[in-house]
């Protein structure tokens, strides 16, 4: 069982609130999207979950414990987070990068042991990247660059998965492949996404972020409406059922359309 | 042998490896056992050079003596009751320890360079830059100029050099890592903006303890403080330098993972596992050890901790695992050499910052104008 929980969550920067009052929750092997639009909190909201930012008040906890109660490295082992713009200073190779995801798991003195790079061959492999592995980081393309960074965290063998807007830079190709790799994980995982189509064929339940504020919650048939897609983001769209996948369809009316309909 | 004609599809010769990368050169492929073989090559040439470095400075005396006197304190074999005295304490009393004391300084430098760029995440850091020599300078003049007349009679009284040394450059390296984060993330820009300015305010107080004690002494230390020297050594500097540098490598040497990990950013090196506030503060301490010895010993070294991390990362790639143990060996072959070539390109003997420095400046040039580097930009 592993599963990730907020109560009450507030986060602020100096002079704004950007989170307030969020209370999410993220059950073993569910896939959860939280979705909003640009500003409304969600990476910051991620941030806090995976450490790298302070919350002002509330709680967080990871497989039922709290999260303050948790060392750096154990949460590590718990949790691994695929972040979008990753860009180092130095270069390092691409099968580097990924057996860096056994940091967690390793003393800081102990080499990489055949498992280790048994791991990284697969995760690699996973990610359709095996033929990189050699190449430098920094020439890889930014869809190339970002399923290295999955791999990493596919490297770094934990039961919760967090990821913010992992499917950015990818082509449509790589954005269903990613996503499809992180279902068929089975992990509980938590995903930004700003795709509302995307959202609603890979999450098991949405959160929408508007403002700081969980302001929808459910599956995706129950959130993502064309009232909703109005209020949030200001939009016209249609929410059908597509004819030939069963699956929800959402299409939006530029302004130029939506004035020839009036 | 078939000879083809016209184009032929190159196969490749490896049938379970792929050969399909086009894009971007490839890395210097140097693997774990020629990692090995280039340390042990390293290790011989470092050798090689030490025994030059004794032998250019012992001119005078017989290859052969320089070699008898060796074999005889290293190794108790032979007899060197018909050498006389004298060649015997300048080889042993002056150019030895003088070899070590380059292979120790070489070391730490590299080492202290290596440890810094990845602290900081950034190419152009070095002890150099981020004002942490500079510190310790301070320190160190301060307390040898001024110590007794301000200290007297407190509970200061009884630091050494060494100790004003190391207050100076844990200082100095506190009060940059402060200033270059005031208002929010720390950037390449503004860290190395706050080595300047606290380099400068450092250089400034040293300068003016010199010229508050306008003696002889004073400019010697000026010359000595800002230009380095491996000149007024003995064993005992030696030793303390060679434990402060033997604890840096130790420490380090396990160290290895949380340095790679490091270099991937505050937030990547977070999310696994790895604490970085904890990791800087004690990174920090056995930095700033280590320089200040070095200081105190030999002046400021520039561009040492600098350049040797750069030519060993395009020798071998940014892997600590490799990284690590290679610079610190390149590092003790550059220090030893500038120490023949300050010692034999004039009569008089050049200070070795010079000579450093005279490497070191181009290629930090070469540095910030090579866009591959690609620092200053945007990071996670």
């Amino acid at each position: 069982m592993m599963s990730i929980r907020t109560e009450d969550l507030n986060i602020s920067v100096p002079k704004k609130r950007i989170v307030e009052g969020a209370s999410i929750h993220v059950d073993d092997g569910e896939f959860v999207g939280l979705l909003g639009p640009n500003g409304s909190g969600k990476s910051t909201m991620l941030k806090t979950i995976y450490r790298t930012m302070k919350r002002e008040s509330g709680d967080i906890w990871l497989d039922d414990k709290p999260l303050d109660s948790i060392t750096l490295k154990d949460s590590a082992l718990m949790l691994s987070v695929v972040t979008q713009h990753n860009y180092y200073n130095f270069d390092f190779k691409v099968e580097e990068v990924v057996s860096m995801g056994r940091t967690p798991h390793k003393k800081p003195m102990e080499m990489d042991n055949a498992e280790d790079r048994k791991i990284v061959h697969d995760c690699l492999e996973k990610v359709n990247m095996l033929d990189f592995k050699d190449r430098n980081f920094s020439s890889l393309s930014g869809g190339e660059q970002q399923r290295i960074i999955l791999a990493r965290a596919l490297a770094q063998s934990t039961p919760c998965l967090i990821l913010d807007e992992p499917t950015n830079h990818l082509d449509i190709k790589y954005q269903l492949e990613v996503l499809d790799i992180v279902k068929s994980l089975g992990c509980t995982t938590l995903c930004a996404l700003h795709d509302l189509n995307l959202a609603a064929q890979y999450c098991d339940r949405i959160y929408i972020l508007d403002h700081g504020h969980v302001v929808r919650e459910g599956t995706p048939q129950e959130v993502i409406t064309e009232e909703m897609i109005m209020e949030i983001y200001g939009t016209k769209a249609s929410v059908d059922i597509h004819p030939k996948t069963g699956m929800m369809n959402i299409v939006y009316f530029p302004a130029h359309y939506a004035k020839k309909m009036e | 042998m078939r000879l083809r004609t016209g184009y032929h599809v190159p196969q490749n010769p490896f049938p379970f490896t792929e050969g399909g990368s086009l894009r971007g050169s490839p890395p210097m492929e140097l693997g774990k056992l020629t990692t090995a073989g280039l340390c042990i090559v390293l290790t011989i040439v470092m050798i090689v050079v030490m025994c030059a470095s004794v032998f250019i400075g012992a001119v005078d005396i017989p290859f052969e003596t320089v070699i008898r006197i060796m074999v005889y304190k290293i190794f108790g074999i032979g007899d060197v009751s018909d050498i006389p005295t004298y060649m015997i304490s300048i080889v042993w009393r002056l150019y030895a320890p003088r070899a070590v004391l380059g292979l120790i300084v070489g070391v730490g430098l590299a080492l202290a360079g290596v440890v810094m760029q990845a602290m900081v995440q950034n190419p152009l850091a070095d002890p150099y830059i981020l004002g942490i020599s500079s510190g310790a300078s301070l320190g160190a003049t301060f307390a040898i100029l001024m110590g007794a007349t301000v200290l007297g009679g407190t509970m200061f009284a009884s630091f050494g050099v060494e100790a004003c040394a190391f207050i100076g450059a844990i200082g100095t390296s506190t009060l940059v890592f402060i200033l270059s984060s005031i208002g929010g993330k720390m950037t390449t820009t503004k860290l190395i903006l706050s080595g300047v300015i606290i380099s400068s305010l450092c250089g400034a107080f040293s300068n003016l303890i010199v010229y508050l004690e306008p003696d002889a002494e004073g400019m010697r230390s000026l010359s000595f403080w800002l230009m380095g020297s491996l000149s007024t050594i003995d064993y005992n500097s030696v030793t303390q330098c060679g434990i402060a540098v033997l604890i840096g490598v130790v420490f380090f040497a396990t160290q290895m993972r949380n340095l790679n990990a490091m270099m991937l950013g505050d937030s990547t090196a977070t999310t696994l596992g790895v604490d970085l506030s904890k990791l800087r503060k004690v990174y920090i301490i056995i930095t700033s050890l280590i320089i200040a010895i070095i200081v105190c010993k030999c002046g400021i070294i520039g561009f040492v901790g600098l350049i040797i991390p750069h030519l060993t990362r395009g020798l071998v790639g940014t892997n600590h695992w490799k990284l690590l143990p290679v610079a610190i060996l390149i590092g003790a072959i550059f220090m030893l050499s500038a120490d023949i070539v300050a010692r034999t390109l004039a009569a008089s003997e050049i200070p070795i910052g010079i000579i450093t420095s005279l490497c070191g400046a181009p290629v930090f040039a070469y540095i910030m104008l090579k866009r591959s580097y690609g620092f200053g930009g945007a990071s996670e």
